[in-house]
């Protein structure tokens, strides 16, 4: 188990902020194998295919190093932010380029909430017809792409 | 009447968008002829047509209710708007822009720190900044005054 305090934290604060965002939508909350949290956003109590979903999860990024006694180093930060919708079965209006299902509301939420959480914002979208957003959906393949915090720039109202 | 600030934080989203939207998409950069502000528009060609990924941006100051010392107008300088309007793509809730390029657009507009206002024009012609309106609006996003976004 390599989940984070902080993990945890900002799960909690992302879902504070969902529950304001998109108050008619369902939430469940879940842990991945490794113990980090997760949040399924679904337009229903069991997520349908083809409708509004969004699974999100919160996780330390991974070092490449060593720790001081040559075993994997435990992560605690930076941390990112990961989330999967679901593709369209065949893009209506440019074909060979990935459409999300979400409305363009829903997306605007979503990226514009967890983009500015301070962690690195990963987002992917899973192939139209293969179901409703999972785990398994975080793949190189499936990222669309990855915005970082700024980190030398303090985000204040402007 | 622009602000300095207002053009400051278009010189900072420019050079990104610059780097975020590669060719065969081109980055835009004008003022609002009517008061100045500055725009900024991610766009397929020059002279964008409808069912293309366009994106306009204008960034200026919130507006105000208070009379100055003179009893004029008061002049705004902070906090800003961001707003972005879209064309509505052909199915209603949808836009032509693809998932990629709209989500790393809200990614940057939201943490540039004023308020991000998303527009959405009616389907059948280009965004412009005249759909910046009311009935066009879908969401405003607040900065997050007393929490300083670091790297966590």
């Amino acid at each position: 188990m390599t989940t984070t305090v902080k993990a945890e934290a900002i799960m909690r604060k992302v879902r504070d902020v969902f529950t304001r965002l998109m108050p008619t939508y369902v939430f469940t909350a879940g842990v991945d194998s490794d113990g980090f949290p997760t949040l399924y956003i679904s337009q229903s109590s069991t997520p349908v295919a083809g409708q509004q979903n969004i699974l999100i999860r919160v996780k330390p990024d991974n070092l490449f190093f060593k720790n001081a006694i040559e075993s994997s180093q435990e992560n605690f930060c930076p941390h990112s932010i990961e989330t999967s919708a679901e593709g369209y079965r065949a893009s209506e209006f440019d074909p060979g380029v990935t459409y999300s299902v979400l409305t363009a509301l829903n997306e605007m939420k979503m990226h514009g909430a967890l983009a500015k959480a301070g962690c690195s914002y990963k987002f992917y979208i899973k192939p139209g017809g293969t179901g409703v957003p999972s785990l398994a959906d975080f793949v190189t393949a499936n990222m669309q792409f990855i915005v970082n915090p700024s980190i030398y720039d303090l985000e204040v109202a402007q | 009447m622009s602000t300095t600030k207002a053009f400051s934080l278009a010189r900072k989203l420019k050079p990104q968008l610059d780097y975020l939207f590669p060719a065969p998409l081109i980055v835009i950069q004008d003022v609002d002829p009517s008061d100045g502000y500055p725009i900024l528009a991610v766009a397929e060609a020059l002279n964008p047509a409808s069912g293309q990924q366009t994106m306009v941006i204008k960034i200026l100051p919130e507006t105000q209710f208070f009379l100055n010392s003179i009893n004029g107008t008061q002049e705004g300088f902070a906090p800003h708007d961001v707003k972005m309007v879209v064309e509505t793509g052909a199915s209603p809730g949808t836009t032509y822009v693809t998932a990629r390029n709209i989500g790393v657009m809200h990614s940057l507009l939201t943490k540039l720190g004023g308020i991000y206002q998303f527009y959405m024009r009616a389907n059948g012609s280009n965004p412009v900044i005249a759909d910046m309106i009311a009935a066009n609006l879908q969401f405003s996003l607040d900065p997050d005054i007393y929490n300083k976004l670091t790297a966590q």
